[in-house]
C-alpha cells in the first residue's frame, strides 16, 4: 500500500475511535453505559442495526458470492422486512414496558430464572464464538495484504474496538457505527463506480448487465431446484418412479431460494433481531418506542436493496474480469504453497492454459458486444434474425470458453486438494480485495481498507457490548451479587467488556483459518437461534406453557438441532457425502421443536397434577 | 382503522409517528409500506432476472 493509503486508512480509523470516546465521555452509571440513557434517535438505531449485522465478512464475501454464484444470495434477506415488522409490533412494546436491559430479562418475568439463564447462556455461547470469527475473518485476509501476522491483526482489531467500547459502552458503539456505516457505503459506492469506468469503452453499464445475464449471474429469484436435483428428478421421472421425496429433499437442501429466504429467513431474522442481545441492545437504548420502531423499519426498508447492490458489485466484478485476466485462484497464499510443492509444474501449466483460454474469451466477448450493436441497428426481420443468430453464436463461444476456464480452475483446485486435503480451496473472500488492491487508485485503496476495518470493528463492538451486558445483568447481578451499587455494576460492566474482548481475540487466534467465513458465522448462529427464538415464541404466544416445560423443551430442541446438523457431517466419508438440511432451516426447526416439546411437557405435567 | 380509534394507546402511538413522519398516518400504514416494498422488490427482481436471462 502507498503512504497516502496508509494515511487515509489510519486517519479514518483513528477519527472513528476518537469520536466514539469523545461522544460517550461522562458515562457515570450503568443505565448510561448499557442503555445510553435512552437517548438514541431512530436514524442512529437504524444504522447501528445495519452496521452490527454487516461485519467485515459481509463486505469481503458478498461481492465474492456475487462473482461466483450471481445474485441469488439476496433471497437470504427476504425474511428480514417481515421480521422487522413483527418485532416492531409485538416485541418492542413488551421490552419497553418492562424496562429491560437485556432480552433475557423478559424470560424471567414470563417464565422463571432458569429459563432466563438458559436463554442468556445460549446467547453467550453462540455470540462469544461468533465474535472470534468476526475478528479473525478480516485478519486472515488483511494478513496477506499488509504482510502482518494474523495474530497481531486480531489483537489490533480487537484492541481498537476495546478502547472505545470499554470506556463508552452502548453510546460509543452506536455513535461510531453511524460513522462506520457512512464510510462503508461510501467505499462500496466508489468501488462500483471505478469498476464500471474500468470496463472497455465499448461496454456500457447496460452491456455489462447483459453480459452478466448471459452468463447466468443475474438470476435473483430462484426455486429450490439445483441442476443436480433437476437431473435426478428427470431421471426418476423417466424411470416412472415417484419424485416426491426428491423434491422434499431439494426443498430443504438448497440453501438460497425464495422459499428458504421468505420462510426460514424470517425465522432467522426474528431470532437475530428480536432475541440476540447484540441487536436488541442497539435499540433498547432508543429514546422512545416510536424511535425504536422507526429504526427497525428503516433497516427493513433499506437492507434488501443494500444487499442487492453489494451483490451487484460482485457481478460487475465478474464482468470486469471478462475483459481483464483474473488470477486462476485468488488466495495467493495457497497458490504460493502449491507452486513451491511437487505439484508446482502441473499447476503452472494449468495457469498458462487458463490465461490462454482467457485471452480467447476476451476476444469472444468483444465480438459478442459488436454482434449486440449490430442487432440493435438491424432493420427488417431478415437482418434481425441474422444478427440474432450471430449474437447467439458469439455468446455460446464465450460461455463455452468460460466453462473451459472453470474446468481448468477446478483441475487446479483438485491439485491443491491432492497436495493437502485441508487446503483452503474457496477463495471468494479475496476476490473483491484483489480488485481493490490491483485496480483502485491511490487513496481509494486506503479508504476501502478503512471500510474493512470499520465493518470488523462495528460488529465486534456490538458483540462485546452485548456479551458484557448479558453476563452482568443476567448472570452476575441476578445470580451472584444483586446488592451492589450502581458504580459497582458500571465497573463490572467495563471489566466484563474487557474480558469478552480478550476472550474474543483468543477465540479469533484459535479459530485460525476457516473456509467460507460468512456461512460459518451464519451456521453457528443457526445452531442456537432457533431454540432462543422458540423460547420467545412460547413466551409471546403460548400463555398456558410454564417455565419448567419451556426450559426442558428448549434443552431437548437444542440437542435435536445439533444432532440434525452434525449427524450428516459425522456419517460422511470421502466416498459418500451426506448433505443434510440447509442451515437456514435449523432456525425454523429449532423454534418449532421448542414449541412442540414445551407443549407436550406442559400437557404431561398438567395430567400428572390432575 | 376503527379498531385503532377505539384504542387510546394506539391513537397516541399514531400521533407520535405522525410527528416524526407526517406522511404515515398510522403504524399499520408504515408496516404495510415495508411489506409492500418487499413484494414490489421481489416482483422487480423477478422481472430483472427475466429481462437479463
Amino acid at each position: 500500500m502507498n503512504t497516502i493509503d496508509w494515511l487515509v486508512m489510519g486517519g479514518t480509523i483513528f477519527l472513528i475511535v476518537f469520536y466514539g470516546i469523545w461522544k460517550s465521555r461522562g458515562t457515570r452509571d450503568i443505565k448510561g453505559y448499557l442503555l445510553a440513557d435512552n437517548s438514541i434517535k431512530w436514524w442512529t438505531i437504524g444504522l447501528s442495526i445495519m452496521a452490527t449485522q454487516a461485519s467485515a465478512i459481509t463486505f469481503l464475501s458478498t461481492p465474492g458470492l456475487g462473482f461466483r454464484t450471481g445474485m441469488k444470495f439476496v433471497q437470504f434477506y427476504f425474511g428480514l422486512p417481515i421480521a422487522m415488522v413483527l418485532i416492531a409490533m409485538i416485541a418492542i412494546p413488551i421490552y419497553r414496558k418492562l424496562n429491560v436491559y437485556t432480552a433475557y430479562e423478559y424470560l424471567e418475568s414470563r417464565f422463571d430464572l432458569k429459563t432466563r439463564t438458559l436463554g442468556a447462556i445460549l446467547f453467550l455461547l453462540g455470540r462469544s464464538l461468533a465474535a472470534g470469527i468476526t475478528i479473525v475473518a478480516p485478519a486472515i485476509i488483511l494478513e496477506t495484504i499488509l504482510g502482518w501476522d494474523v495474530n497481531v491483526l486480531c489483537v489490533i482489531i480487537g484492541g481498537l474496538v476495546m478502547v472505545y467500547t470499554v470506556s463508552g459502552g452502548t453510546k460509543a458503539v452506536s455513535q461510531t457505527q453511524q460513522q462506520q456505516m457512512a464510510i462503508i457505503l461510501l467505499g462500496m459506492f466508489v468501488a462500483a463506480v471505478v469498476m464500471v469506468n474500468l470496463l472497455p469503452d465499448s461496454i456500457s453499464f447496460w452491456d455489462a448487465l447483459a453480459l452478466a445475464g448471459a452468463s447466468g449471474k443475474l438470476e435473483v429469484i430462484t426455486l429450490p431446484e439445483t441442476t443436480e436435483f433437476l437431473q435426478a428428478i428427470q431421471a426418476k421421472e423417466a424411470a416412472g418412479e415417484s419424485v416426491f421425496w426428491l423434491r422434499v429433499q431439494a426443498f430443504f437442501e438448497d440453501r438460497y431460494n425464495i422459499f428458504s429466504g421468505l420462510i426460514a429467513g424470517t425465522f432467522l431474522a426474528l431470532s437475530y433481531f428480536g432475541t440476540d442481545q447484540s441487536q436488541v441492545q442497539r435499540y433498547l437504548g432508543g429514546r422512545s418506542i416510536t424511535e425504536i420502531r422507526i429504526g427497525l423499519l428503516f433497516n427493513g426498508i433499506f437492507k434488501v436493496p443494500m444487499q442487492f447492490l453489494i451483490l451487484l458489485v460482485g457481478v460487475l466484478l465478474f464482468v470486469f474480469y471478462q475483459f481483464n485476466t483474473p488470477p486462476m485462484f485468488f488466495n495467493e497464499r495457497e497458490r504460493s504453497l502449491i507452486l513451491e510443492s511437487e505439484y508446482g509444474m502441473a499447476y503452472q501449466e494449468l495457469e498458462n492454459t487458463y490465461i490462454y483460454q482467457d485471452s480467447l474469451k476476451k476476444e469472444a466477448w468483444m465480438a459478442w458486444d459488436e454482434a449486440r450493436e449490430q442487432l440493435q441497428t438491424a432493420k427488417g426481420p431478415e437482418e434481425v434474425t441474422q444478427a440474432q443468430m450471430v449474437l447467439d453464436q458469439k455468446e455460446t463461444i464465450a460461455l463455452t470458453l468460460q466453462h473451459s476456464m472453470d474446468s481448468t480452475r477446478d483441475a487446479g483446485i483438485a491439485l491443491m486438494k491432492e497436495r493437502d486435503q485441508d487446503a483452503n480451496t474457496k477463495d471468494h473472500d479475496r476476490i473483491f480485495l484483489t480488485f481493490v488492491l490491483n485496480h483502485l487508485p491511490i487513496g481509494l485503496v486506503g479508504l476501502l481498507m478503512a471500510v474493512i476495518f470499520s465493518a470488523a470493528m462495528s460488529s465486534t463492538a456490538a458483540e462485546l457490548n452485548a456479551l458484557a451486558s448479558t453476563s452482568v445483568i443476567d448472570i452476575y447481578k441476578r445470580i451472584y451479587n444483586s446488592k451492589g451499587s450502581d458504580r459497582h455494576y458500571l465497573r463490572v460492566s467495563r471489566q466484563m467488556t474487557m474480558m469478552w474482548g480478550i476472550l474474543a481475540i483468543i477465540f479469533a487466534i484459535i479459530a485460525g483459518q476457516a473456509e467460507d467465513l460468512i456461512e460459518y458465522v451464519n451456521i453457528l448462529g443457526s445452531l442456537f437461534y432457533g431454540t432462543i427464538l422458540g423460547l420467545f415464541v412460547v413466551a409471546f404466544f403460548f400463555k398456558k406453557i410454564q417455565g419448567t416445560a419451556v426450559f426442558w423443551g428448549a434443552v431437548m430442541a437444542e440437542i435435536m438441532v445439533v444432532l440434525i446438523y452434525f449427524i450428516p457431517i459425522i456419517l460422511s466419508t470421502p466416498e459418500k457425502t451426506y448433505k443434510g438440511v440447509g442451515y437456514l432451516w435449523l432456525n425454523l426447526i429449532g423454534c418449532i421443536a421448542v414449541v412442540l416439546f414445551a407443549s407436550i411437557i406442559q400437557r404431561i405435567r398438567e395430567n400428572q397434577e390432575d | 382503522m376503527a379498531k385503532e380509534h377505539s384504542n387510546p394507546e394506539a391513537v397516541d402511538e399514531n400521533e407520535e409517528l405522525r410527528r416524526v413522519f407526517p406522511f404515515f398516518k398510522t403504524w399499520n400504514g408504515l408496516y404495510t409500506f415495508v411489506i409492500g416494498e418487499l413484494v414490489v422488490l421481489i416482483i422487480l427482481f423477478y422481472l430483472f432476472s427475466e429481462a437479463f436471462a
